[in-house]
């Protein structure tokens, strides 16, 4: 049975599959680092973590009608802001705020990892889609903190991280479904029109 | 007929009047609100302290009250039991001076406040109920709020303690802070909840689950169901579901977690023995489990049993050589040449059972 899809869209179904499945894992893991980092640092849940800029914000008030560029430009936009973000995290936790605790630090460069890879594979995914990625000209984020504001900016990197990768995987579902809709209405039409052939050759004989 | 029409239309006239006198009485009556366990002090109108005045609660006179009292009636550590309608009549002269509807009740406790949503991305709902009763009448008065914003509540049109709102935005990580402050005319208290838009996300169940036999299958059963329809968007976010399986007799159930299908053909049911079976929904990513649905209960289906031929020979019978052949639904028959006998006596028995029948009727 024909599936209809051709070679560069099957490539594409197949890295939308793979980003998705990688932003939940990072969703997942995120949340974990995210209460891991908040006992370490001694941060009570109630804190109000606005304070903290820069750091990209995941919530969309309108999500369910944005285009299909508008939601992979800001992810990518997103997930490379973040890797940027993290990286530094990483730094200050092991010259500042937790100099001993390698097998932290360990996770925190596993997690860098995979939003690195998932940054990418976004800039694919738009780059696939036909769209131009966004131009990663951030400005770099400060560096001369208060001991207490790294606290605060590292537990909110995990946090926008968290929801970040949750938002993504919601976005690559929706273009899944998306193409999967657009692919099946193509190829009923072609299949129908071999059925008519077919009756057709079949009534001939009856001569209608 | 046209008596019973006349008949109840009567009654409810004399309800009616009987309201109407009621309402009558407590015209120009005012409530008192007072809380339980304290002394209360009733004032008779805007009579002078030596002013003598008798009173009357729900038409019976008042027990127990000091003549040295003048226009007031003190009760002590009171109880529900002192409710009703109290009256002061003017002595000499009996005229009615005033009347006061005492309520005993207590100030409102923190409101105990859950939230839930079954509709998300849409909104969400949140409850309340007071830890203790009050007694009298108390109102709620809620706010939402989320980050800087104030967001709109709307009151449920049937649920008294309960409210929806819209969700403005989602992936966000503001906190949404809900505040349900209970008043009553003894006091007031405010209770909260503070939680993220994904912690409370919780589906309804799904709907209705069906479980069919499949003919030709004895160990299989084919279960289908449809995603809540409170759930708004299923497209979009995807549900995945929960399925749980015992027969009747057993107390264990078998699991099966299933991701974005809304049907699952069981194949190691126990042949021939009633399942009860129930499904449960949450959303792929965020969220906890719908409850349990309503349990439906089916069986397998069961091969049906073949035509039964039973032949019995006696030593009469022994040299036949055609044998006997019943019907499914009779006795086994004992023999040819016992026929014709035999069948008498069926007859003759089913005249006896037929009497008895008939003398019981």
């Amino acid at each position: 049975m024909a599936t209809g899809f051709s070679d560069s869209e099957q490539a594409r179904r197949d890295h939308l599959s793979k980003a998705t499945s990688l932003a939940r894992k990072v969703h997942k893991d995120a949340k974990e680092m995210q209460e891991i980092y908040r006992q370490k640092q001694g941060l009570s849940e109630e804190f109000s973590y606005d304070e903290v800029d820069g750091i990209p914000s995941s919530g969309v008030s309108k999500w369910n009608e944005l285009s299909d560029e508008e939601r992979l430009r800001a992810n990518a936009s997103a997930f490379h802001s973040l890797h940027c973000f993290l990286g530094i995290v990483l730094k200050e936790q092991r010259e500042d705020l937790t100099p001993e605790d390698g097998e932290f630090h360990e996770a925190l460069l596993s997690l860098l990892a995979q939003v690195e890879t998932l940054a990418e594979s976004t800039k694919q995914l738009l780059l696939m889609f036909g769209h131009v990625p966004p131009s990663n000209g951030i400005s770099s984020p400060e560096q001369d903190l208060t001991y207490f504001k790294k606290k605060l900016r590292g537990y909110k990197v995990l946090l926008e991280l968290s929801t970040w990768a949750l938002r993504a995987t919601r976005d690559f579902t929706k273009l899944q479904k998306q193409s999967t809709r657009i692919t099946s209405t193509m190829a009923a039409p072609a299949m129908r029109s071999a059925s008519r052939q077919k009756n057709q050759k079949k009534r001939g004989g009856y001569g209608r | 007929m046209a008596n019973i029409v006349t008949s109840a239309c009567c009654v409810v006239l004399a309800a009616v009047v009987v309201v109407y006198a009621q309402r009558r009485s407590q015209q120009g009556a005012r409530i008192q609100y007072e809380k339980i366990g304290s002394d209360v002090t009733m004032q008779c109108g805007t009579l002078g302290s030596e002013a003598s005045v008798t009173w009357k609660v729900n038409g019976t006179d008042v027990e127990n009250r000091r003549e040295d009292d003048g226009p007031r009636l003190a009760l002590k550590q009171v109880d529900l039991s002192v409710n009703g309608l109290y009256s002061c009549f003017q002595n000499p002269t009996g005229e009615l001076k005033d009347q006061i509807i005492l309520r005993v009740g207590n100030p409102p406790k923190e409101p105990i406040v859950t939230c839930r949503s079954n509709t998300y991305p849409k909104g969400f709902y949140c409850s309340w109920h007071l830890p203790h009763p009050t007694y009298i009448p108390t109102e709620f008065e809620v706010s939402v709020r989320h980050g800087l914003q104030d967001l709109q509540v709307q009151k449920d049109p049937i649920h008294k303690n309960r409210c929806h709102v819209k969700l403005p935005e989602i992936f966000s990580n503001n906190k949404y802070r809900v505040n349900v402050t209970a008043t009553n005319a003894l006091g007031n208290a405010s209770g909260f909840l503070a939680f993220d838009e994904i912690s409370i996300v919780k589906p309804d169940p799904p709907e209705k689950v069906v479980a069919n036999p499949i003919p030709g299958n004895p160990r299989k059963l084919e279960v289908t169901w449809n995603s809540p329809s409170t759930w708004p968007d299923v497209e979009t976010f995807p549900l995945k579901y929960f399925l749980r399986y015992r027969p009747l007799i057993l107390d264990t159930w078998q699991h099966m977690e299933l991701s974005d299908s809304t049907s699952y053909t069981i194949t190691d049911a126990y042949a021939g023995k009633e399942y009860i079976i129930q499904v449960a929904a949450k959303d792929t990513e965020i969220g906890t489990w719908s409850d349990w649905s309503v349990a439906i209960h089916a069986t397998p289906w069961i091969e049906e049993p073949k035509q039964i031929i039973i032949t019995t020979t006696t030593e009469a019978d022994e040299n036949e050589t055609t044998p006997s052949q019943a019907s499914p639904s009779a006795k086994p028959q004992v023999g040819d040449t016992l026929g014709s006998s035999s069948a008498a006596l069926t007859l003759s028995a089913n005249l006896f059972i037929t009497c008895i029948i008939v003398l019981i009727i």
